[in-house]
């Protein structure tokens, strides 16, 4: 069965499921980011002794993102099939997979935003409060700023967790590197490809991570 | 002026309360300090001034306002006019000191050139004009409090609380910062509300001080108050004291600064009664002269001349305790 494929022809599968990967991961880190963030905020400021208590939104929101957390991946992306048919009309292909992907990572982002809110010390909120700000002056001049470190370590870890995410959209026809190796490695036994694919997404996850970890640092030490 | 009317707090229902019935009244250009041990609810008072912490009962007027009554807009309209200062600082550690000063401003929506103006003006009056640029975590505990004190005044209150803003400095830094807020206070004629557990913050800025224990108010007035009247314990705390216990027909006797040019012990001489100096020493308690002498009484045993002696003494205005 094992075709012999010239590596010209393995670096454009790769090429293209990478550039499919990416795709993903960044368009769905994007409406990560745009959901999460707000989701965070409002999670942490509507805690029954937070700035803006609401404990009924609190309470439910929370139990929503709990739930989105407890089912496994591959299942969400299953069970999603018909939301995702709903919002881009189809179900194959990689902006079908951003659909689940999204859903999978903003409720984890989001808790990850109100812990990083919650370990902003609460003494410089109250210096804001005790100068006249609002809740908007809390959120916008405390709150993100001085978790901006936390935040962006999070923003890395959820990108890592999205690039795991995206590997599988290949079981519903999503694209990508997973695809790939799901195509090549597993169905058709292709070792090279198979190589390929992993040396790239260790590279991705490393890269990232190390750009992350030096943004962090970078704040962390003019503070 | 700053009037709190039979302030309470409860944190929660069955506990003692943090605070019980507290009344006092802070004349405007005051320093007034508020001494008090940890947990007697100095804290919270000075948390109820501005609605940091919400008085389960009681009245805070402010200028006549009552705080209490007010909408949460124009709550942080007045929260504008009070100033506050913290032990640890609570800077913004993601803003340079320049930007940590600026907040007040950008709040009360002050123009660019005007917040910067401003912000310069502050930096000079704190001695920081060099230090603009630097971040908080490079700033030494004096120079963090000094930025904080820059930061409240940016708004021009009129009121500013500090808690406990001296309390992690070490002495000398203390006395710097003790002396900018006095500098303050005349310069600029803000009120100050202090509160600290250090007798020693009291005596070196405040002319009014009051004391709580246990959330109650113990005794409330303006220094020279407390130091006239022999009955208050606020008062003999801050006069110098002497280490070794007053003995059975000794005297401890306080002159203050109306009182340093009166030949008391003179006249006392003169009518015959002779003392013993003992210890003698001068301090200065908000910014007045007290002389303080321990005597002893030459002829031990008589009561009824030492009664007379004493009697004598208050009636000339000195401050006597005896055993």
């Amino acid at each position: 069965m094992n075709r012999v494929i010239d590596w010209n022809e393995i670096f454009q599968l790769v090429l293209t499921a990478t550039g499919e990967t990416l795709y993903m991961v960044l368009l769905a880190g994007l409406f990560t980011l745009l959901i999460g963030l707000p989701l965070g905020v409002l999670l942490f400021i509507s805690r029954s002794d937070g700035l803006f208590p609401m404990p009924r939104l609190s309470k439910g929101l929370g139990g929503l993102v709990n739930l989105g957390r407890s089912l496994p991946f591959v299942v969400m992306l299953i069970a999603l099939i018909p939301l995702t048919r709903l919002v881009v009309g189809t179900t194959l292909g990689s902006t079908a997979a951003v659909v689940p992907i999204t859903i999978g990572a903003f409720p984890f982002f989001a808790r990850i935003v109100e812990n990083a809110l919650d370990e902003v010390d609460k003494g410089r909120i109250e210096a804001i409060l005790a100068m006249g700000g609002d809740v908007w002056h809390v959120i916008f001049k405390v709150l993100l700023p001085e978790a901006l470190p936390a935040l962006l370590a999070g923003i890395t870890l959820t990108l890592v967790m999205l690039i795991g995410f995206s590997s599988m959209a290949g079981v519903i026809g999503g694209g990508g590197l997973g695809d790939l190796a799901i195509r090549y490695g597993y169905q058709r036994f292709n070792n090279q490809v198979m190589v390929a694919t992993v040396v790239v997404l260790v590279i991705l996850v490393q890269s990232v991570q190390s750009l992350g970890d030096r943004l962090v640092r970078s704040l962390a030490h003019r503070r | 002026m700053i009037v709190v009317e039979q302030l309470s707090k409860t944190y929660a229902p069955g506990q003692a309360p943090a605070l019980d019935q507290v009344s006092l009244s802070i004349p405007d250009g005051a320093i007034y300090g508020i001494l008090g041990r940890s947990g007697a609810g100095k804290s919270t008072l000075l948390r109820c001034l501005n609605l940091l912490e919400r008085p389960s009962a009681g009245r805070i007027l402010l200028d006549g306002e009552d705080l209490t009554a007010l909408s949460d807009i124009e709550l942080r309209r007045q929260r504008q006019r009070i100033g506050m200062i913290f032990q640890g600082f609570n800077l913004l550690h993601s803003r340079n000191v320049f930007d940590n000063i600026a907040v007040p401003l950008e709040i009360a929506r002050v123009s660019k050139t005007q917040r910067h103006a401003r912000v310069r003006e502050l930096l000079d009056l704190v001695g920081l004009s060099d230090k603009a640029q630097a971040f908080p975590s490079q700033l030494s505990g004096g120079q963090k409090q000094r930025v904080g004190i820059a930061r409240a005044l940016a708004a021009r209150p009129a009121y500013l609380l500090s808690d406990e803003a001296t309390s992690a400095l070490d002495p000398q830094t203390t006395a710097s910062i003790l002396e900018l807020l006095r500098d303050i206070n005349r310069q600029l004629g803000l009120t100050i509300v202090l509160i600290t557990h250090e007798l020693e913050v009291v005596k070196s800025i405040c002319d009014h001080a009051a004391s709580l224990a246990h959330g109650r108010l113990v005794e409330a007035g303006s220094i020279a108050q407390l130091l006239a009247n022999p009955d208050s314990s606020l008062g003999r705390s801050l006069l110098p004291g002497y280490s070794t216990p007053l003995g059975n027909d000794a005297l401890d006797l306080s002159f203050f600064d109306n009182l340093l040019a009166t030949p008391v012990l003179n006249e006392l001489k003169q009518q015959g009664v002779e003392l013993n100096l003992l210890a003698s020493g001068i301090e200065s308690v908000g910014g007045r002269q007290v002389g303080r002498l321990r005597v002893a009484f030459r002829q031990p045993g008589d009561e009824l001349k030492l009664n007379q002696v004493v009697a004598f003494l208050k009636q000339r205005g000195v401050r006597v305790e005896r055993s």
